[in-house]
C-alpha cells in the first residue's frame, strides 16, 4: 500500500497556492483599484472582486459537489 | 428500559457532547483572525460562525456511517468501542481547550477509537497503513502547506496595496476577512457536524433502530447541527486567543490573506480527495500571515507547544480511550458505560471549574499576549 497519494498531494498543493495567492492578490488589486479614484481604476477593481466573488462561489459549490 | 437501549442513549449523547466541543474547539480556526483584527465584535464572529455551522451542517448530506474508516477493521466496531472512542476524543478536546492549543478534533476521534479498538481487538484490528496515509502524514503536510499559500499570499498583499491609503486598506481587508472567514465556517459545518451524524448513525444501525439502507434519520441531522452550532456560539475562547493574539500579532492585511489561505487549502483538499485537518491548516496559516509580513513576530514557542500537542494528540486520545473501554468492559454490560460517562462528566466539570480561575471570554480574549494563554488582568464574565 502507498502511504501518500502522490499525485492527489501534487493538485491540492498547486491549487492550493494559485486559489489562495489568486485571491489574495486579486483582493489587493480590487483595492487599489476602487482607491485609485480614476473610472478605469474602479472598473478594473470591480472586475477583480467580481473574480474573488466567482472564487467563493466556486468553494460553495466544491463543498456541496463532495 | 433495556441495557441495549441505555447504551445506545448514552453513545448518542457522548457522540452529541463530542460534536459541541468539536464546536467551540474549532471556532477559533475561522473567526481567531477576524476577532483579533477588530473585523468582527467577539460574540458576533461566534454568532456567525454558529450559523454558518449550523447551515453547513444541512448543505451536504451525503453521511457516511463510518468511525475511523481505513483506519481500524469495521468489524471490531462496536457500541462500546464508538462510546469508548468518543470518550478519548472528548477528553482530549477539553484538556487541549484548557490549555488554548489548537488540536484536531478528528485525530482525537481517532486516537479514541484506535486505542478502544487495540483493547477490544488487538493489534490486528488496527491498521498502521491506514493510520499513517490517513493521520500522520496529512497532519505534517497541512501546516506546511497552509504556511507556504499563507506566506506568498501575505507578502504579495502587502506589496500590491503599499501605496492604498491606510484606512482604507484596513477597512477592504476586514470586509474581506468576514468573506473569507465565513467560508472557512461554512466548510466546518458541512465536514464536521457530518462525523456526529455518521457516528449516531452507525449506532443506530448497530442497535438495530434502523437498517443499513435507510439513511440518516432527520433527528440526527438537526441534533448535529444544533449541538456543533451551540459549541461554536459558546466559543472557545482560550483556543481564540493563542490563534488570534498568542501565534503572532495579526494585521486585517494579515488576516485576510490567513483566512483565504485557508478557505483555499481546505476546499482543496476535499476536491482532490486528499482530506487535512482544518485546524492544522488554520494554524498554518496564521504562521504564514505572521512570516509573509516584514519584521513580524512568530512566537515560536507558542507554535512548538502546538506541535508537541499535535504529536501526542493520537496516543493521548488513544489511552484514554484504551482505559474507558477497559473500564467499562470491567464493570460490563450498561452499568460500565454509565459509570465510565459519569466519570467523563465529572471530569469535564472539574476542567470547566478550573477554567474559570484564569476565565478567558468575549471581553479579554484580545488582551496583549503576555506569553501564555490567559490575560493577566482577568474580567469577570458578564
Amino acid at each position: 500500500m502507498s502511504y501518500i497519494d502522490v499525485d492527489a498531494l501534487w493538485r491540492v498543493m498547486v491549487a492550493s497556492l494559485v486559489g489562495g495567492v489568486g485571491i489574495a492578490a486579486l483582493f489587493s488589486v480590487g483595492l487599489i483599484g476602487v482607491s485609485s479614484g480614476r473610472t478605469v481604476g474602479r472598473v478594473a477593481g470591480g472586475l477583480a472582486f467580481a473574480v474573488v466573488v466567482a472564487g467563493i462561489i466556486l468553494g460553495v459549490y466544491v463543498m456541496l459537489d463532495k | 428500559m433495556t441495557g441495549d437501549l441505555v447504551l445506545l442513549i448514552v453513545v448518542v449523547i457522548t457522540a452529541l457532547s463530542f460534536d459541541f466541543t468539536n464546536g467551540f474547539h474549532d471556532t477559533a480556526n475561522a473567526m481567531a483572525t477576524s476577532i483579533a483584527t477588530g473585523a468582527l465584535k467577539p460574540k458576533i464572529a461566534v454568532g456567525l460562525s454558529a450559523v454558518l455551522n449550523f447551515v453547513g451542517a444541512f448543505l451536504s448530506l451525503k453521511v457516511a456511517a463510518t468511525i475511523a474508516n481505513g483506519i481500524v477493521d469495521s468489524g471490531a466496531i462496536t457500541l462500546t468501542v464508538v462510546f469508548a472512542g468518543l470518550v478519548g476524543g472528548l477528553a482530549w478536546n477539553l484538556v487541549t481547550w484548557y490549555f488554548g492549543i489548537p488540536s484536531s478534533s478528528s485525530h482525537a476521534l481517532i486516537g479514541g477509537v484506535v486505542g478502544a479498538t487495540l483493547l477490544a481487538s488487538g493489534i490486528k484490528a488496527v491498521k498502521g497503513e491506514g493510520l499513517v496515509s490517513h493521520v500522520i502524514i496529512p497532519a505534517v503536510l497541512a501546516p506546511i502547506a497552509a504556511v507556504v499559500v499563507a506566506t506568498v499570499g501575505t507578502y504579495l498583499v502587502y506589496v500590491l496595496t503599499r501605496k492604498v491609503e491606510e484606512r482604507t486598506r484596513t477597512k477592504g481587508f476586514k470586509i474581506g476577512q468576514i468573506g473569507s472567514a465565513s467560508l472557512v465556517s461554512l466548510a466546518h459545518g458541512t465536514n464536521d457536524a457530518q462525523k456526529t451524524m455518521g457516528i449516531i448513525t452507525l449506532a443506530l444501525i448497530a442497535d438495530g433502530t434502523i437498517t443499513q439502507n435507510a439513511g440518516t434519520p432527520f433527528w440526527v441531522v438537526v441534533c448535529s447541527a444544533t449541538a456543533i452550532a451551540a459549541g461554536t456560539y459558546v466559543g472557545g475562547w482560550r483556543v481564540i486567543r493563542t490563534l488570534g493574539k498568542g501565534l503572532t500579532e495579526i494585521e486585517p492585511p494579515q488576516g485576510f490573506a490567513a483566512e483565504a489561505s485557508s478557505a483555499t487549502v481546505i476546499l482543496t483538499s476535499t476536491h482532490f480527495g486528499f482530506p487535512l485537518s482544518t485546524t492544522q491548516v488554520c494554524t498554518g496559516s496564521v504562521i504564514g500571515a505572521g512570516l509573509g509580513k516584514r519584521l513580524a513576530q512568530v512566537r515560536w514557542g507558542v507554535a512548538a507547544r502546538m506541535g508537541v500537542a499535535w504529536l501526542i494528540t493520537l496516543p493521548a486520545a488513544a489511552l484514554v480511550g484504551a482505559v474507558a473501554f477497559g473500564a467499562a468492559q470491567l464493570i460490563g454490560g450498561a452499568l460500565g458505560v454509565i459509570v465510565v460517562f459519569a466519570a467523563a462528566v465529572i471530569f469535564a466539570a472539574l476542567l470547566f471549574l478550573a477554567s474559570r480561575k484564569t476565565a478567558v471570554n468575549a471581553r479579554n480574549v484580545n488582551d496583549e499576549w503576555v506569553g501564555r494563554g490567559t490575560p493577566t488582568q482577568v474580567r469577570t464574565p458578564v
